[in-house]
This record gives C-alpha cells, structure tokens and sequence, in this order.
C-alpha cells in the first residue's frame, strides 16, 4: 500500500527533500515505516530515525492529526506520516 | 580585574544600584541572601524587585515608575548561553508585569558594575544617556542621538564611549512612547510589552555600562566541568533545528498543522508560505549566522534584503517576526517581509505587537470598521507604510502605537472580539484553536499571550494531549513548563537549551550550587518556581488584574478554524482549563492568592490589602 511521507525541519535537512511516496505491503505500522525511511534516507538513520522508532526529540503525526511516537501504531492506506522535530520554540 | 569581596554569595554582587535621573544620582542597596535565594536572578528578582519598590501602583510611564535590569548568578560563568539579562517593568501596553529577556554582552559588562541589578526611575530633565561605570552614574547629554534608529545609536556609542562599555538603546519609537517599543541591544530586543516607552518616558536614549567586578565561584572546577558538559550537549541533536535552520522552520510545519495564524487569526493555513521558509529565504538571498556572547548554539539567521532604490541590508530572521510581518497579514512576499522585520528592529518595536495590530487593523479595513483602504491583507508595502506611521505616532499610527486592544476599544463596534491580545498583548504565532494547551497558557500568562513566560506548546507537541481538544488534563502540563521557563528565566539560561537537559531541575540545580555553594536541589527549585508564579500573579492583582483577563478574544471561542473545523475551543471548555490551572497552583478557583499561599512563599509581607474577588 502507498504511504505519503512529509518532513518537516531537521528530518527534511537529513532527507534532502520534503515528501515521499512508500509502498510497503501490509499491515503497516510507524515502525515498519521508519525501518524503510532509514534505509532509504541514512541521513535520517542515527539522528532521528534508530532502528525504526523516533529518537528523542521527534514525533510522527498521521494526517497531521495526532501526534505519535509508538512504533506499534498502525497505518492505513492513504495516511500521510509527518516526521518532524518536537522543538517548536519560536 | 578586581573580584567582589563583600560578604554576598559567591556569583552575587550582594546589591542594586538604584539611580533616579531626575537628580542624576546613584544609590547602592543591599540585596539580603533569603530574597537572592528565593527569586535567583532575572525574571524573578526582577518580579520581587518591582513589588518592593511599588511598581505596580505607578502609571508607567511616569517618573515613579521603576523598570530594572537584572543579571543572574550564572552571568559571567563559563555556562554556555548564560550571558543575558531580564528587563521587568509595567507595561504601558498591558498595564501589568512586563519582563523581558534579551542576551549578550550587556549582561556581563552590566554584571561587572558591582551590582546585581540596575533600577532606572525619575525622568531626566533632557534627552539623555545614563552611564554607569562601577560606582560612577552620570547622565550625558543625548541631543545628538534623540531621533537615531537603533543601529545608528549604537554605533555612535560604540565609537564615543570607553572600551569595554556596553549599551542597551531605544529606537525612535521609544521615544515616541510606542506602547510595544523595545529595548535593544547586540541585534536583541527585550521585545516584548513596551519597555521601551518606559525608558522613553525617563528621556533615556541609552544605558551603558563597564566595570570590571567579577563574583567569585564556590566551586570553579566543578562548574568548569558542568560547562564543558553542558557546551558539548549544546552541540547536539536537541538544538540542531535552532542551529541549522532557525526558528524560522516553524512556518512550514505549523502551516501544515493548520496552527500557523493567518489574517488576523481567520484561518489557520496560508498558501504560498514555503516561500518564507529558511530553505527558500537561504536559496533566495543567502545566509549568514551568528550568535549571541557566551552561546555555543548560534541560533541567529541573517538574511540579506534588497529594496530597490535602496543599498543592499542585512535582518537576522525569527519566527515570531515571520509570521506576525508575513502570514498575519496576508503577506507571503519575502523582500517587504524581511524589511518590515529591519524597520521594526531599527525603530525598536516589537514586531509581535506591530503585526498584531496592523492584522487587525487590516480586518477592521476589510470589514468596513476603519477608514484607510490602503491597508489591506496581503499588501506588504502596506505593512511597511503602517510601521512607519507607528514608529512616528502619525495619524493613523497614533492609534496603532497602543496597541490592538486600545485600538479596539477606540473603534468599538463589537471589534474586541477579534483584537489578537490577551491582556493587551498581541498573540504570538501559535494559533489557539490548534494548540489548546497553548491557548490555556495564554489565556494565563502574566504578562499576556505569551510564548516565552510559557512552554505549554511543548504539550501540544506531544502525545500527551490532543492538541485540538483541550482539556483539565492539560493544566498540569502547562504549569510544568510554565516553571521549567520560569527557572531558566530567573538563572538565566536560554530555553534552546532544555532539550538537552535531561533531568532539568537536578542540572540547574547543580549549576546554581556550583556558583554558589547553596544545597540547592530540584525541590528548592520548583518552590522557586511556584513563588515567583504567585509574585507575578501579586504584582498584577495590585495593578487591577480581575480574573475575566485570563481568557482569549471571542475569535477564538465561538468559530472553529474554517480550514480545520475540528479545531474549535469554546469558553466553557476554557475556562475549565483555567480553573484546573488556578487548583493545580494552589490558588482561589478565580485566580486570587489566598492568604496560605502568601505566607507559604513569603510574599505577605508585600501584599499589602489586596481583594479577593
């Protein structure tokens, strides 16, 4: 199934762009999906991403609705996942 | 260099200075250790000195009004971001506690005047500049600066005063008693609440400082050793969005939430902002960076700005100013952007208020409420004629120069309901309705909608909550942050750092032993915080606050964002908010301080007869 992915801030620095389309089989969760954005991306792989689960200091939110971090959170086709820093001091 | 030897604590001075301009002279008074160690430093010395001397019971801009600059324990130690002062007042805008933080050299060359704090009242009979030089106070003639911008006063300082003097200036608008006028220094703003004005009505051009007292430390090897740490940490993943972008990444993402205040507070989600972002402003116009004395983070991001007509500039970039001189009112353009940003900066107004202001004006325009249609949404030259109109006071900036609420109440017609202020002070760039816990922390907030005196956006920006549904449950968070600010605010360390603090009151706690020898620990320290949450809450019972204050403008309890319906807060919900907020500090479910509280922290003996609603 196909997972839209944006970046936001750091995340989208270490990426080197701001979104993504993931096709990944069934079922998905946050963890599966981050395991594939680290391999993907390994400017994410270490900072924000750690053998899919989000490092401190980041979050995932589904649709920009929630904000998740538990790696077990399931994704269902057509969610857009938005990575990006927990730091919003302005 | 000579070293304090008086009987203070080690990373103390042990006293103010408190000089009245009107007569020109200096007093030094005696800061007793039990108030030193109950309110720290900065905000919260700043807050207990305004009570001593009255403050709230002055107008003030008047000559008896006081304002202060405070310095910390931690000022001139090797910690990393420790340079920086508070500025506490009341604010003409508000008419409450006002303080104001603003970083770098100042602090430490103010610190080594031999005081703890520098009280400023009276009023000079003549624009004039106030020195300080250790012991010294004179004021100097300041014919020639009077109608400077910033910039231009501080250079003229830099090049006429004594090596190793520091300034802080007003701009023109401080002069012109702009309610939201700033104190300046180094290319930082004490920003907020109109100290500016306040030092403008003293005929204060400019305060300089040098001296070369320096406080011992109780245990330097240790505090070598927590700054080494603390500096390398400073360096980390926990500030590389500060470092590598800026604020300024805020915009994007908060656009996508639909969190980012659009037209005054209409919507939620502005298209064309990615055009503001730091990615788009670098790849535009390059980028240099900076940072404040004593700061191993470097968090300032300079653009530079090219105006037709006129020589290439430079306007270091924050969100805060992005948002409130772009999207708030409608602008998406970078170059009148990022001039509004420079002009704001060199006529030394906040650039939170002035968009604020300018945003409603805009609206009231749109709806048929004022009669200058020129000003309208999404016009960027517009924003930067209505700046210059504040920074004069000229006509229509007249009215604009006190603010939206002021302007509000002038216009009438039902207008308030969509002023952007929380006790006179515009909203900063977290829309409400998106971030509810954040809306309870302006509805709360001391000195008015305020992002800085409250963290509570760190609990939007969680698990914790959902954003979009507030709740009791999210007092206790806000509270929380409210003090961790309130901590940091008062030793004074900048709040970039907190993301790298892992047990935060254990480490402050370490660091303010280290200095001064006290067996301080993470207990003391949230007493602190809690005190000086209830002086602030003292200080503006006695200026008039009533509990109908602590709210938000009807905006923002009757319509749900119309590009995200699902954010709606209403005042019900709200003030639920607010009542677990006033329980969860012990105080009256209306927000007054009982008389337990008073006496718990010491403060009974500056209440004075104070209501109880």
């Amino acid at each position: 199934m196909e997972i839209h992915v944006e970046l936001f801030g750091i995340p989208r620095q270490r990426a080197g762009q701001p979104t993504m389309a993931l096709s990944l089989t069934a079922p998905v969760t946050l963890g599966t999906l981050l395991e594939e954005l680290g391999q993907r991306f390994p400017g994410l792989e270490g900072e924000c991403i750690e053998r899919g689960v989000l490092r401190p200091g980041y979050l995932a939110s589904i649709d920009g609705e929630r904000f998740v971090r538990d790696p077990a959170e399931t994704i269902v086709e057509g969610n857009s996942v938005l990575i990006l820093s927990a730091e919003a001091g302005g | 260099m000579i070293e304090n030897t008086t009987t203070a604590p080690p990373g103390y001075h042990g006293a103010y200075l408190h000089v009245d301009v009107s007569s020109g002279r200096g007093n030094r008074v005696e800061l007793p250790t039990h108030v030193l160690r109950q309110f720290l430093g900065g905000t919260g010395l700043g807050t207990w000195l305004m009570l001593s001397l009255g403050a709230p019971y002055h107008d003030p801009l008047s000559p008896d009004a006081p304002i202060a600059f405070i310095f910390s324990p931690l000022v001139g130690s090797p910690l990393t971001t420790s340079a920086k002062f508070a500025v506490v007042s009341r604010s003409p805008l508000t008419g409450r506690l006002n303080d104001s933080l603003a970083s770098s050299a100042f602090a430490l060359a103010g610190k080594k005047t031999g005081h703890d704090a520098i009280v400023v009242s009276g009023r000079a009979a003549e624009p004039s500049i106030l020195v300080i030089d250790e012991d010294q106070v004179q004021l100097q003639p300041a014919a020639e600066l009077w109608g400077m911008t910033v910039e231009e006063a501080d250079r003229h300082l830099k090049e006429n005063q004594p090596a190793g003097s520091q300034a802080v200036v007003i701009g023109p608008a401080g002069e012109n008693l702009v309610h939201f006028a700033t104190i300046s220094h180094d290319g930082r703003h004490a920003g907020r609440g109109g100290s500016g004005a306040v030092l403008g009505a003293k005929n204060i051009k400019a305060v300089v400082v040098r001296g070369s007292r320096r406080c011992r430390w109780d245990q330097p090897a240790k505090l070598v050793e927590l700054a080494r740490d603390l500096s390398d940490r400073s360096l980390g993943p926990a500030t590389a969005k500060y470092r590598e972008l800026g604020t300024a990444a805020n915009l994007v993402l908060f656009n996508r939430l639909h969190a980012l205040p659009v037209r005054n507070f209409q919507q939620g989600q502005l298209e064309g902002v990615e055009a503001l972002s730091p990615q788009a402003l670098d790849q535009e116009r390059g980028k240099t960076q900076a940072s404040c004395a004593a700061c191993t983070i470097g968090c300032t991001h300079i653009y530079g700005i090219r105006r037709e007509g006129e020589k290439p500039g430079a306007v270091r970039v924050e969100y805060e100013s992005l948002f409130a001189l772009g999207p708030l009112c409608g602008v998406t353009d970078q170059e009148p952007v990022l001039a509004a940003m420079q002009r704001c900066d060199q006529l030394g107004i906040d650039t939170i208020s002035t968009g604020g202001t300018i945003a409603f004006a805009m609206e009231c325009v749109e709806r048929d409420l004022l009669d200058a249609p020129w000003l309208r949404f999404g016009d960027g030259q517009a924003v930067l004629d209505a700046i210059e109109l504040i920074g004069k006071r000229h006509e229509l900036g007249e009215q604009l120069s006190r603010g939206s609420r002021s302007m509000a109440e002038y216009i009438g017609k039902g207008s308030i309901e969509f002023a952007p202020q929380v006790k006179g002070l515009e909203i900063p760039g977290y829309e409400p309705r998106a971030l509810q816990t954040m809306a309870l922390g302006f509805a709360v907030g001391s000195r008015g909608a305020d992002h800085n005196r409250s963290g509570a956006y760190e609990v939007d920006f969680s698990e914790q909550v959902d954003r979009r549904r507030g709740s009791p449950a999210a007092a206790e968070g806000a509270i929380a942050t409210e003090d961790r600010a309130t901590i940091m605010d008062s030793l004074i360390l900048c709040k970039f750092l907190r993301g790298a603090l892992d047990d935060f009151y254990g480490e402050a706690a370490a660091m303010l032993a280290s200095v001064t020898g006290w067996d301080v620990d993470s207990e003391e320290l949230r007493q602190v915080a809690r005190r000086i949450a209830a002086a602030r809450k003292l200080f503006n019972i006695q200026s008039g606050w009533t509990p109908g204050e602590d709210t938000l403008p009807a905006r923002f309890l009757s319509t749900a964002l119309p590009d995200d319906p699902q954010s709606s807060l209403t005042a019900e919900r709200l003030q639920e908010m607010v009542l677990a907020y006033n329980r969860g500090r012990g105080w009256e479910d209306n927000g007054f301080l009982p008389g337990a509280v008073l006496n718990q922290y010491g403060l009974d003996c500056l209440a004075g007869e104070l209501p109880s609603g």
